[in-house]
């Protein structure tokens, strides 16, 4: 095996590289562990208990919103559901008064658009 | 003659110097770094030509003289946010695509809503993604156009080309595209049907929490956050690198919610039953037939990805009709193939070269 000469050896790339080849078999090692049926079985009885807890939660809070008189999560979506209906019809009417008022008053977007004639370059450099 | 010269590397002597001197540039830069907000990002000029709910496409203003007469549009995926394409100026695909005279349009998919948890793979590939070619179209007066996706994105474009074969598409590009879960990995094994209860998790939560998605992204390398920390401390002499590092860990921590009902069924159709790569995938009534793509095909793929796996990705060009196929496999990881410094000098040369020979 050849030796590293001493006068050429430097310290601080050799930390670096032994830094990165410390975190591949770091990860290595967890992504082993994390691989097998006991990690996923545990992980996913952690899941289900934090998915029961969020659950109960939200039935709670659905309930007390409900007896304040507030509204509840399914209330605001159904309320998004119809801002987004309203969005839709705002942006159709944005893009159709764009579109007439860059006939009459040029802007960026509507400037008119470089040729579409370009070839590839032998080279493949640009060619402007 | 220094003692450099005669060795041929540089001295102990001025490797310790160097060394100093950068340490007394870390602690000038370092609390600078701390007092800096978030880079800006997504800077390229452009237009917003279609909203639909979250969804956006944009168009990029050309910066280039004359422009090839195939517009490309590139498809994100759906767990990301999509300005990976265009992080910064210097560091920004879409920048350097438009300096190479390509005219691009990118689907912004946004920020799922609640209300988005019951959006279906039906959804994006029977209708948002065959609108947006519509309105490009319309925009570009053009009805060719080549599609490029990244990740799911690349998945999404696949399912797309395989159902629209007559829609216009002339050439497709799959960026570290999974196509046969089997090769997922990790992410095959955490959501085995035997533990993985996607069903409770979706009826309870409606969209996969942005947090739940970035844990498990996190989760592949577990120690990469702590060691990335120190090399950022080891390079914060270095500006070019510091600005790299914060504009991809900021587009790293801004992970998005996946929407539910896609997410139960890339689970089960994708994950356990690998329906698309087995050609078994219905959508809306439709088979998804990869092999009725028939168009240019360009398969490009990471050496080291964790996300999406060589054995994911690797099969596509097999898979399509497409007799014009090509498969390239770079260094780098899921993201660091898509950007950043290595990025600018591997993968983006290759994919103008390709492009633009089938884009005149």
């Amino acid at each position: 095996m050849a030796e590293q000469d001493p006068s050429t050896f430097d310290p601080f790339t050799a930390w670096r590289d032994w830094l990165a080849q410390f975190e591949r078999q770091v990860n290595a090692f967890f992504n082993e562990q994390m691989a097998t049926d006991g990690y996923n079985r545990f992980m996913a009885q952690i899941s289900q208990l934090s998915l029961n807890g969020q659950k109960t939660m939200g039935d709670m809070a659905a309930r007390s919103m409900s007896a304040l008189n507030l509204p509840t999560r399914e209330d605001w979506d159904a309320l998004s559901k119809r801002m987004a209906a309203v969005e839709e019809r705002l942006s159709a009417l944005e893009i159709s008064l764009g579109r007439s008022a860059s006939t009459s008053e040029p802007t960026d977007s509507s400037a008119p658009r470089p040729p579409r004639t370009r070839k590839p370059s032998s080279s493949g450099a640009p060619s402007s | 003659m220094s003692e450099s010269e005669q060795s041929g590397g540089p001295s102990i002597g001025e490797l310790v110097r160097t060394e100093i001197e950068r340490a007394i540039q870390r602690n000038i830069k370092g609390l600078e770094y701390f007092r800096l907000g978030d880079p800006p990002v997504a800077q390229t000029p452009r237009d917003v030509i279609y909203q639909h709910g979250t969804l956006e496409l944009y168009h990029y203003r050309p910066l280039a003289g004359e422009i090839y007469r195939v517009p490309l549009m590139l498809v994100m995926s759906l767990v990301s946010k999509p300005y990976i394409f265009d992080l910064g100026p210097g560091q920004s695909l879409i920048e350097f695509l438009l300096k190479r005279g390509h005219d691009v349009y990118m689907v912004d998919w946004g920020v799922p809503r609640s209300e988005d948890s019951r959006l279906k793979l039906e959804d994006y590939c029977l209708d948002f993604i065959p609108e947006c070619a519509k309105r490009m179209a319309e925009d570009s007066g053009e009805k060719d156009f080549s599609l490029m996706g990244y990740c799911m994105g690349g998945t999404l474009a696949l399912m797309y080309a395989a159902l629209f074969p007559d829609g216009g598409l002339k050439n497709l590009i799959c960026l570290t595209t999974p196509v046969n879960y089997e090769g997922m990995g990790l992410f095959r094994t955490w959501s085995d049907k035997k533990h993985f209860d996607v069903d409770r998790i979706v009826d309870t939560l409606g969209n996969v929490p942005a947090e739940m998605m970035y844990n498990s992204f996190q989760m592949l390398r577990p120690s990469s956050r702590v060691f990335s920390q120190i090399r950022l401390w080891d390079n914060m002499w270095n500006d070019e690198f510091v600005k790299s590092y914060r504009l991809l860990d900021r587009w790293g921590n801004d992970q998005i919610p996946f929407p539910g009902e896609c997410f139960r069924q890339t689970t089960k159709e994708l994950m356990w039953e690998n329906k698309l790569y087995k050609n078994e995938l219905v959508l809306g009534g439709r088979l998804v037939d990869l092999r009725q793509i028939r168009v240019p095909c360009l398969n490009i793929m990471g050496q080291h990805d964790d996300i999406a796996p060589f054995e994911a990705t690797k099969e596509i060009n097999q898979l399509v009709g497409s007799t014009d196929t090509q498969d390239i496999i770079l260094k780098g990881g899921h993201v660091s193939l898509l950007a950043g410094r290595n990025a600018s000098t591997r993968m983006w040369p290759v994919l103008d070269r390709w492009l633009s020979e089938r884009s005149t």
